[in-house]
């Protein structure tokens, strides 16, 4: 799942998990421009669209959000066999090394603080799917 | 050696009026004079040497060349001998240049990237500084001359003048080319009774001896000069069986010994990626950590320098929470810390080690701060100085080299190239610590050979004191040495890896970290001896 494609390959699946609407348009735009977007506004409603069967490649996902925060999206998925292996990208204003320790505990093993610029997030997502 | 430029059988037979000292050759070309091509015939030998100087340190790793390299630059300087010190200056400045240029090449990269001047700029700044460090084999070429001119013989005058320079001669990246051997264990072991420095004596006394043996054979001089020689392959013997033996020795005691599972993380964070995406190498460090928790239960995890690149505050204690998350194991990681001295607020580069829980239990501060890179020079005393130069790191200097607390063991951490200082390290093994660990950022040099030197230049010190080593870097090489100076494992360069290993917790004081440089100190007595004392013979 995280291995290196080829551009022939099937073009990435994004789930990308915000509550900030205009900063999910613009996530979503950026994140577009390599691969197809699932949106949820939360984690709960994440969590919900995998466990209906949607199975992305990469979990682009914010930290601070109502229902269920980033934080415990990632420690749920990283808890299921089935999908302790989907790599997790954290978006936050929150940028301490406390919030990046916390991420890491939680399961994710790829952090971005905002704002950030398309490069850099493309540049988390590549090194997320092992590019 | 062409014939034509060889002493002549008349010259090379003069006897010498002094009874105890071995005959010099005696050049044959004139002082001043000579044809062009016969008056770069020292150059050009000296070029050769140093090429194969380079070629046979640490790094090349060619080592056998490592014990004729000298051999065409005695040559060379006996031919200059006669037009005076300048030429003798000259050939040995060349001599060092060549191998400067060779073995510190890296300079120049490192130079065009952080200081974004022009390459022309960047290689005169990188051939001024490796002139000054030429300036080091010069100095030894020419005490050798001046003690060849007082009669004393090829082999002796060569480790006096050889060992006094490398002992006084100080240098910003500190080396002793005896480190050509660091893959020989057999001939490393001197190193536990007198330091690099007999290593160097080694490289050194075997070019002497076989240059001292050539040039009499050449000049047919009877009875040929064989004390220098026969000195020089008794000190063969016994590195070769002293080494054999202690190495045997250095097991059963690494066998005897209790012993700890070790890790180590190399993260592999490129130099800009750091400073734009500190929280990567956070990330980096914690996910390779709990993979090698889950592999290997270490009882110790070793991150490298500023491994955790944002400032460490003073009044935390626990980081747990900032650091180190969930890792249940003593983590030994470099950082940056802030602490107000005298009222003011100063930084550090600082490696602390925590217990299994997080809370630290001790620090230590870099000692010996890089010159422009982690402080200014007068920089204190001129502030206007940082401010000419905001590039520049403005790090203060730790004043203790206590080692870090494992549980009952002590470590003696050495941050960056504070492994390449024998004289320091001894000071951090001066009350007996169990480990000696090393982290490093060599990601500054590009993936050269620097990284392999410094690795190499390194294991020294694990046989100096009879310790593990254990160096852990950002972008390689990391790796775990043995007592004996054997690597029992190591990563590559720029690289993402973790490496664990079994580490013996040893104690006891070596006769090198107990009495120090005594072979320098002799040799500087006997070359002071060599050069001032009254003229054998004239020229």
């Amino acid at each position: 799942m995280t291995s290196a494609r080829s551009p022939l390959e099937a073009p990435v699946k994004f789930l990308l998990v915000e509550d900030d609407e205009e900063v999910l348009a613009l996530e979503a735009r950026i994140l577009g421009s390599v691969g197809t977007v699932e949106v949820a506004r939360d984690g709960a409603e994440a969590l919900a669209r995998i466990q209906g069967g949607y199975v992305p490649d990469v979990v682009v996902t914010d930290v601070m959000m109502p229902v269920m925060d980033g934080l415990a999206l990632a420690r749920q998925l990283k808890r299921d066999p089935a999908t302790s292996r989907i790599p997790v990208v954290m978006l936050t204003a929150r940028g301490s090394p406390q919030d990046v320790t916390a991420g890491v505990n939680a399961g994710a093993r790829h952090y971005l603080t905002k704002p950030f610029t398309a490069a850099q997030l493309l540049g988390k997502v590549h090194r997320a799917l092992g590019r | 050696m062409a014939r034509s430029i060889a002493p002549s059988d008349a010259e090379a037979s003069t006897a010498s009026p002094d009874a105890d000292v071995d005959e010099p050759p005696r050049p044959a070309l004139p002082p001043r004079g000579g044809s062009v091509a016969r008056r770069l015939v020292p150059f050009a030998l000296a070029a050769l040497g140093g090429t194969l100087a380079f070629l046979g340190f640490a790094g090349f790793d060619l080592w056998p060349l490592a014990l004729v390299a000298f051999v065409p630059g005695y040559a060379a300087i006996d031919l200059a001998r006669p037009r005076g010190t300048r030429e003798v200056l000259g050939v040995g400045l060349l001599f060092g240049f060549v191998t400067g240029w060779g073995g510190f090449y890296w300079l120049l990269e490192v130079l065009e990237v952080f200081s974004g001047f022009p390459v022309w700029l960047c290689t005169l700044f990188a051939s001024l500084l490796i002139l000054y460090t030429a300036g080091s084999f010069a100095l030894a070429f020419w005490l050798y001359a001046r003690a060849r001119d007082r009669g004393f013989g090829a082999t002796g005058a060569a480790v006096a003048s050889s060992l006094a320079c490398e002992l006084l001669y100080p240098l910003l990246f500190p080396f002793y080319y005896g480190a050509s051997f660091h893959a020989l264990p057999v001939a490393l072991q001197v190193a536990d009774l007198g330091g690099p420095l007999l290593l160097t004596a080694l490289a050194i006394a075997v070019n002497g001896a076989l240059y001292e043996l050539g040039a009499a054979l050449q000049a047919r001089t009877r009875p040929l000069p064989l004390r220098g020689p026969l000195a020089a392959l008794a000190y063969v013997a016994f590195v070769l069986a002293y080494g054999a033996w202690r190495l045997r020795a250095v097991d059963a005691e690494v066998a005897a010994a209790p012993k700890l599972q070790v890790g180590l993380v190399q993260a592999n964070m490129g130099l800009l990626e750091k400073r734009e995406d500190p929280f990567e190498g956070q990330v980096r460090h914690l996910d390779q950590s709990f993979a090698l928790e889950a592999e290997a239960h270490p009882a110790l995890i070793v991150w490298p320098e500023s491994a955790f690149a944002s400032v460490l505050p003073e009044h935390i204690r626990n980081v747990r929470g900032y650091v180190l998350g969930d890792l249940a194991t003593p983590v030994l990681f470099g950082g940056l810390s802030q602490r107000r001295v005298d009222g003011a607020p100063r930084y550090f580069n600082t490696a602390f080690i925590t217990d299994a829980g997080g809370t630290i239990r001790g620090s230590y501060d870099k000692t010996y701060l890089l010159a422009f890179g982690e402080y200014l020079p007068f920089g204190e005393t001129f502030p206007f100085l940082y401010e000419l130069s905001r590039q520049s790191g403005r790090f203060t200097p730790g004043r203790h080299v206590r080692p870090l607390p494992l549980g009952a063991y002590g470590i003696a951490t050495l941050i960056c190239y504070e492994d390449l200082l024998p004289g320091f390290v001894r000071a951090a093994m001066a009350s007996d610590p169990h480990l000696l660990v090393n982290i490093t950022n060599d990601a500054w040099f590009g993936d050269t050979h620097e990284p392999w030197i410094h690795f190499a230049l390194a294991k020294l010190r694990a046989v100096e004191h009879h310790r593990f080593l254990v160096r852990a870097t950002n972008s390689g090489v990391s790796g775990i040495v043995d007592p004996a100076g054997r690597v029992v494992a190591h990563t590559g360069t720029f690289e993402r890896a973790t490496l664990h290993a079994e580490v013996a917790m040893l104690r006891g004081r070596t006769l090198y970290a107990i009495v120090g440089d005594w072979p320098g100190w002799l040799a500087v007595a006997a070359v002071l001896w060599m050069v001032t004392r009254r003229r054998a013979t004239t020229d």
